[in-house]
């Protein structure tokens, strides 16, 4: 299994224990902000480190997880038994998650697909439970309404998922129509099982309503066969996108609301290409082409360029839907750069998913001075790296350019205290985009502009600095010789010259050298095990010192001898007892660690029994051999068990019988 | 030889950022939060943070703001987010970043960032073999 997914795991467990503690502390304690924000920083990253990978179940969960616990932090929802139900649910079903994952890395059993429906449920129920909090009051629809607008390309990427089944004409249309000032909404409705025996039509219901721009209906599970089929038993999911207004709907649904669920459509979500994934060789160009002009603004060439490569693509690829959505985006009174921006850059993505590359970053090389100006270098790796030095990358380029404009705009924020700072790092970031774009006379002009900038405590200087610089245009990029000849000899003289590839060698074991050793680290109790049997052994065998001190007095009769040994011994036999404790404090846990499983034990089942227990531990620091840690677990856990189903017997007794086994 | 600072309280995200910079010939060190890398800003000199938002103790926009406090050379912030909020991006701007980027950060797109940041260039992964 690869080193970052074990770590992830590894990671992730923790997270999910910490997340259920923290659960548990708020029930508590539901107004603590402390650990409600702490809540959220761990859902937060563990759904953060999701993302390196494609669990695309894990992330749908673990993303409703995170926007329910924001909305909790902020004080949209407040924090219940039910969300903290739902939460811990939703926890569990990613340690499931978990455990599928590490077992499919090692027995190559399937993925963790078949978990995609319960992912899909779970999402939803931990998005239901923020709806239904936000349609009950008014005021907060309309809050949420404004702050959705504002933020219109920051749509979750589970919505844009479900969005997908809309055909691309109507999303379009909608689009056109939420763009005009239009609301839409996202309307589930689930009838319950039982609806057809309480007199409700659900069908009925739905074709009511008017307005209603595209209608979907699924089942919640899959059909059973005909032999089984309960025909009375209503399976039915109803998806609509209508115009009709929240008060409207909800009037309309006014016996059912538990059922439905109403989301505020962005123009964002809707913005999903669909279609057959390929790569297209023409694409690449067109990306980079479509960025620069919409650096400039240059719309007129935007859409032009996309409706040639649009005609040169087949209709049903997903290259040419992103196409489509993007001369749509164009074609609005007042094209949004950053929605644009956002196509632009999916379409380099999906791109880049296309092609297979096998990323040959360690044969990088910074351009060191003594690479260039060495002539004793063989003439193929100097050919190769000039090559290399005078080529400036579409990469390269693009990142130079969202460099250039994050420095464009921290300038021209606000003054702060720490402005000399900020201003110093911006013409940092400066100096290395001018030499990485071959650009050093630009330098001397730089770092004027600095001095001023830092002695009139403005900005303005390097802003007018910036403004007058002058990129490289993409028709100088594009007449460079063809990306795959430079880089490729590069890569050649690399790997034929010892110097070079030695060099990344080299760069490795520096890297390691560095003083920088976690504080704790991880080991695999087999080698501590291993460890401890050898400190044993070694403790027996000392023992025959002082017998081997005897013969040589006995025996021999060489009575010095016989004491530097028994000297010696002493020393050696320091040093291992102090070995023994060492290894022994290795082992050792805190109880702690089998009382943790208790507060979520407690809970769930005075839940289930409809008691009311208050669990008290003490003593969770004492700490004892993992062995015998382990072994106390499951009795412990019984005692716990029992005590509160059986109600008859004292349970502080038995509570603390099990504290007493533990200590 | 460039270094590079890691500053993440998870150690996923680390080992990932982590691969990426040294497969690419950089020395780099971790901290777990912007307290412990005050004090590794003390001893060392830096050519690039990579900075996380939510960590304990002290936060990325914390972090930030102290280092472009303090009278040492100042490098390039580069912040990383899993939120593409707009006003996010606002703050880590105010607060001394020079990058605003999202997560997951595909390798070659953190690759070229840094390496134009630090004025270096290296060839187009997808053109080569």
């Amino acid at each position: 299994m690869n080193p970052l997914l074990i770590q992830f795991l590894a990671e992730g467990r923790e997270f999910i224990q910490a997340i259920s503690e923290k659960l548990l502390a708020l029930e508590d304690d539901p107004n603590n902000s402390t650990h409600m924000n702490e809540l959220f920083r761990l859902v937060h990253t563990l759904k953060g480190n999701c993302g390196l990978f494609d669990f695309p179940e894990m992330s749908r969960v673990l993303h409703a997880a995170e926007d329910l616990m924001d909305a909790a932090r902020a004080g949209r929802v407040t924090f219940s038994r039910a969300l903290a139900d739902q939460l811990l649910e939703a926890m569990d079903f990613v340690s499931e998650l978990l455990d599928e994952i590490s077992a499919a890395a090692t027995d190559q059993t399937p993925s963790t697909s078949q978990y995609a429906a319960r992912a899909v449920q779970l999402g939803e129920a931990l998005r239901g439970l923020m709806v239904k909090d936000v349609v009950n009051s008014e005021e907060v629809v309309s809050e949420v309404a404004a702050e959705v607008s504002s933020a219109q390309y920051a749509a979750p990427a589970s919505v844009e998922h479900v969005l997908a089944v809309v055909p691309e004409a109507v999303r379009m249309e909608l689009y056109r129509r939420l763009t005009a000032g239009e609301p839409l909404y996202r309307l589930i409705y689930q009838p319950e099982e039982d609806c057809f025996f309480k007199g409700e039509d659900p069908f009925f219901q739905i074709i009511q309503l008017p307005d209603v721009h595209w209608r979907h209906v699924t089942t919640r599970e899959n059909w059973p066969p005909l032999t089984e089929l309960d025909a009375y038993r209503c399976i039915l999911r109803f998806e609509l996108i209508l115009s009709a207004d929240a008060a409207y709907l909800n009037e309309h649904f006014r016996y059912v609301s538990d059922q439905i669920e109403i989301l505020p459509l962005t123009a964002a979500m809707l913005v999903v290409p669909t279609g057959r994934a390929q790569a297209e060789p023409m694409a690449a160009d067109f990306v980079q082409a479509a960025q620069t002009a919409l650096a400039s603004r240059n719309y007129f060439a935007l859409a032009q360029a996309t409706r040639t490569l649009l005609e040169l693509s087949a209709p049903n690829l997903w290259i040419a839907s992103a196409l489509r959505w993007l001369l749509l985006l164009l074609d609005l009174p007042e094209p949004i750069d950053d929605g644009l921006q956002r196509l632009l850059a999916g379409i380099g993505e999906h791109l880049a998913s296309q092609i297979p590359s096998a990323l040959p970053f360690a044969k990088a090389e910074e351009q060191s001075p003594s690479f260039a100006t060495d002539h004793e270098k063989p003439s193929l790796e100097k050919g190769g790296l000039e090559g290399f030095k005078g080529f400036i990358s579409a990469d390269t380029l693009s990142s130079a350019q969202e460099v250039l404009e994050a420095q464009r705009e921290i300038l021209t924020l606000p003054s702060t205290p720490w402005l000399t700072g900020q201003l110093k790092a911006v013409a940092a970031c400066l100096t290395g985009v001018c030499v990485s774009l071959g650009m050093e006379n630009e330098l001397t002009t730089l770092q004027q502009a600095l001095e001023t900038a830092l002695a009139d405590k403005t900005a303005q200087a390097l802003l007018t600095w910036l403004d007058q610089l002058t990129l490289p245009s993409t028709t100088a990029v594009t007449e460079l010789p063809s990306p795959l000849a430079p880089a490729a000899s590069v890569f050649q003289s690399n790997t034929s010259t010892p110097t070079a590839a030695t060099e990344p060698v080299a760069f490795n074991r520096r890297a390691e050298d560095q003083p920088n050793t976690p504080r704790t680290i991880k080991v695999e109790q087999i080698k501590i095990d291993r460890l401890m049997n050898l400190i044993g052994e070694m403790v027996v065998a000392k023992n025959a010192l002082p017998y081997l001190a005897g013969r040589a007095e006995d025996v021999f009769g060489v009575r010095e001898l016989s004491r530097e040994i028994k000297s010696q011994y002493s020393v050696i036999n320091r040093i291992a007892e102090e070995m023994q404790d060492a290894i022994m404090q290795v082992r050792l846990l805190p109880v702690s660690f089998v009382f943790q499983r208790f507060p979520r034990l407690v809970r769930d089942l005075a839940h289930r029994l409809e008691k009311e227990v208050r669990l008290v531990m003490e003593g969770e620091a004492t700490e004892a051999d993992k062995n015998i840690i382990e072994a106390l677990a499951d009795p412990c856990t019984s005692c716990a068990t029992v005590s509160i189903t059986d109600w008859k017997r004292r349970m502080c007794g038995v509570l603390r019988a099990s504290r007493a086994k533990g200590a | 030889m460039k270094r590079i600072l890691i500053i993440d309280d998870a150690a996923t995200v680390r080992l990932y950022h982590r691969g990426i910079l040294e497969n690419a010939g950089f020395t780099v060190v971790e901290a777990v939060n912007g307290l412990e890398a005050l004090e590794h800003v003390a001893n060392t000199v830096f050519d690039l943070y990579l900075v996380d938002i939510n960590m304990p103790k002290l936060d990325g926009y914390g972090f930030l703001r102290e280092l472009r406090s303090k009278d040492i050379p100042q490098a390039p912030a580069i912040m990383v987010s899993t939120e593409a909020a707009v006003n996010d991006q606002k703050l880590a701007y105010a607060s001394g970043a020079n990058l605003y980027l999202i997560k997951p950060v595909r390798p070659q797109r953190l690759l070229s960032h840094v390496l134009t940041l630090l004025g270096l260039t290296l060839p187009n992964p997808d053109h080569s073999l």
